[in-house]
């Protein structure tokens, strides 16, 4: 009777904390715009001296999932896509600047040339993430960390990696 | 009833999703900012206008703290300003089943095939988050208002005062909000400006020896009748019509000149202008492009290595000229990946540059770039600007931006002037543009490595928006520089 007693305040326990713990992982639009503004801010620098890591850095854990996904997973598809068109204009006009200005010489072919960039913008995403979560980090970021070093990467985002696992397990 | 009911709770949805939008709009970024004479832009190639614009969120994750329980997305286009009559949008990569159930509201209409989105605001519904392999993309198409454009171009035909000209120049953009609920997850602006550019028929300007016959763009300083103008911007690619420019009474006058396969061609003190009609000045464009040499050091082990430096400086040479700069590089390749010295002398970044520059791996007073292995992206050492390193994870135009550093060029960052597309914004991956108030600073900035090179000699200027360079201007040098952010977008 007891363990029947408890049983129903288990999943009266659990049915009253599902919508706060949703509600608590729901960010308002407004704010989770400005995560996302701060973390591609973050991701895609280039020098990244424009405070970029401080202001993403501001909004703590709530950046973490997002750069725990850019992490496992890279660029969306998306901003693939409009990298890949940008990537395969910049060689079709390569070639028709080529025929006119001959200090231009295509070695690879727009597949290889593609190719070649797209890999370092996921590999630029994998390290980008992987050094925000090792500087920011707490057990989420540890998580993503720890599952990125058990993943074949390659040698330059391992190096990364490894160096923010260290770091986090401080 | 039970199927209004469903479409009043549709129609509510949609309207609560929706509702205070049009405030968050403001914060984006252009992604291009065309400036056009309207009497040119029925000659100009339809191409010039197309756009692709891909269907998905900016982040892998869609948008952070966002419900989980929506798999649509929903695009709100806005289509305004007087020289636009419209957009037409034709989706490709897109699933049947997807494309059949698209729902169109406000000034939308068509199919995903083709897609016609009238001026004021048009939304699709039902667009997917994600789909299997490559994002579906939409291939926008600007319609012009032709009956306003051709209005233009009379005006251009009768305005006798060109300064005056600009004040009536108009603008129209289209903006396109790409929304998961409530939740906005990406976002893509392009703008157009239409000034009205005076005929040929009053004063002018005549371009000689314009090497590839394009468009070049003229900044002027001069008098008119409404007083002392500053950088006027003009267009074309031999006679260029100024309308009535008068003798320079106190004013300062001047003429700048960029142009594709041409030097810039910075023209101080010009006397060609009178107070009557008839004036031309000449402006000869030789010498061709100012070619920096460039020694680039490849200490990355691996074929790729050198290839990626092959693919960046061919980028950099087609950037800086395709945006008039009148700037080339020449580049010699040393392969010192097998050189142990070599290696461990040039490090993996600006830390190493003090014993790069006494070393036999460093030509002083030339542009170095160093392949490193280190994985990062790029970057320009203040020690001297004519040192910079490229990463691992450098993209295309990461080596052109770094250049860009070593002629003096800032940041543009958060500067709403510049479109995202700026070479010189500090990220991103799909920078194809040079401002000409950009292309003024790299040619003639004191500092720039150009001038501190010896690869250019002329008349220098100490501007503003500009970073430290290997040597410090004069005090008294001339600080008249056109505004960094003069036509952001040159071609």
């Amino acid at each position: 009777m007891k363990s029947f007693k408890q049983m129903w305040v288990a999943v009266g326990v659990a049915l009253l904390t599902v919508p706060v713990l949703s509600a608590a992982a729901e960010i308002p639009p407004e704010q989770s715009l400005a995560i996302r503004q701060a973390v591609v801010a973050w991701l895609e620098c280039e020098e990244c001296t424009d405070g970029e890591f401080e202001t993403m850095a501001r909004y703590g854990e709530l950046a973490v999932p997002t750069l725990g996904a850019a992490l496992e997973r890279g660029p969306s598809p998306a901003s693939l896509e409009k990298y890949r068109l940008h990537l395969e204009s910049t060689y079709q006009k390569m070639v028709e600047y080529s025929r006119t200005h001959h200090e231009i010489k295509l070695e690879q072919s727009q597949d290889e040339y593609v190719k070649m960039y797209l890999e370092n913008y996921h590999a630029h995403y994998a390290v980008r993430s992987a050094e925000a979560l090792g500087k920011l980090g707490g057990v989420e970021a540890r998580r993503y960390l720890e599952a990125a070093s058990k993943r074949k990467v390659r040698e330059d985002v391992d190096a990364v990696v490894q160096e923010a696992v260290q770091r986090v397990a401080k | 009833m039970e199927r209004y009911i469903r479409r009043a709770m549709a129609a509510f949805v949609i309207a609560c999703a929706f509702s205070g939008l049009a405030a968050q709009a403001g914060d984006i970024g252009l992604s291009r900012n065309w400036k056009i004479c309207a009497n040119d832009v029925f000659e100009l190639p339809q191409d010039l206008y197309v756009e692709w614009i891909p269907v998905g969120c900016e982040t892998v994750d869609c948008c952070p703290g966002c419900p989980g329980v929506l798999d649509k997305l929903s695009w709100r286009i806005i289509v305004e300003g007087a020289p636009l009559e419209s957009a037409t949008l034709k989706f490709s990569g897109l699933p049947k089943d997807f494309a059949a159930r698209l729902k169109f509201e406000g000034t939308a209409q068509g199919s995903a095939e083709n897609l016609l989105v009238g001026k004021g605001s048009g939304l699709i519904s039902g667009l997917p988050v994600e789909v299997a392999g490559r994002a579906a993309v939409a291939k926008l198409d600007v319609g012009l208002d032709k009956a306003w454009i051709q209005g233009q171009a009379r005006l251009a035909q009768t305005s006798l005062v060109a300064g005056a000209a600009d004040a009536r120049e108009d603008s129209g953009s289209i903006t396109i909000e790409q929304y998961y609920g409530k939740y906005r997850v990406n976002e893509y602006k392009i703008g157009f400006r239409f000034p009205i550019c005076p005929w040929p028929l009053r004063d002018r300007i005549v371009l000689n020896n314009n090497a590839s016959g394009d468009a070049a763009a003229v900044l002027v300083d001069a008098r008119r009748s409404t007083g002392c103008v500053f950088e006027e911007e003009r267009r074309g690619a031999g006679i260029i019509g100024m309308g009535s420019v008068l003798s320079n009474g106190g004013c300062r006058s001047e003429v700048a000149v960029f142009s594709d396969d041409d030097a810039m061609q910075l023209v101080p003190g010009v006397g060609a202008w009178t107070d009557f009609l008839g004036d031309t000045l000449n402006v000869n464009l030789t010498p061709d492009r100012l070619m920096a040499p460039v020694h680039v050091w490849v200490a990355r082990p691996g074929f790729i290595a050198l290839l990626t430096a092959f693919g960046d400086i061919n980028n950099a040479n087609l950037l800086y000229n395709s945006n008039n700069s009148g700037i080339g590089f020449a580049p010699i390749f040393h392969a010192v990946s097998g050189n142990p010295v070599a290696v461990a002398t040039i490090g993996t970044g600006c830390a190493s540059a003090p014993a790069v520059i006494g070393s036999p791996f460093f030509v002083p007073g030339q542009l170095n770039v160093y392949y490193v292995n280190g994985a990062f992206t790029g970057v320009n050492c203040g020690v001297d600007r004519n040192i910079q390193y490229v990463g691992t994870t450098a993209n295309n135009q990461t080596l052109a931006h770094e250049f860009g550093h070593s002629m003096s060029l800032a940041h543009t960052n958060g500067d709403p002037a510049f479109p995202v597309t700026n070479v010189m914004i500090g990220g991103g991956a799909a920078r194809t543009h040079f401002a000409d108030g950009q292309s003024f600073r790299m040619n003639a900035h004191c500092s720039s490595t150009l001038n501190s090179n010896g690869v250019r000699a002329g008349p220098v200027r100490r501007c503003s928006n500009t970073i430290s360079g290997n040597i410090a201007c004069g005090i008294f040098t001339d600080t008249h520089c056109p505004p960094l952010a003069t036509d952001v977008l040159p071609k």
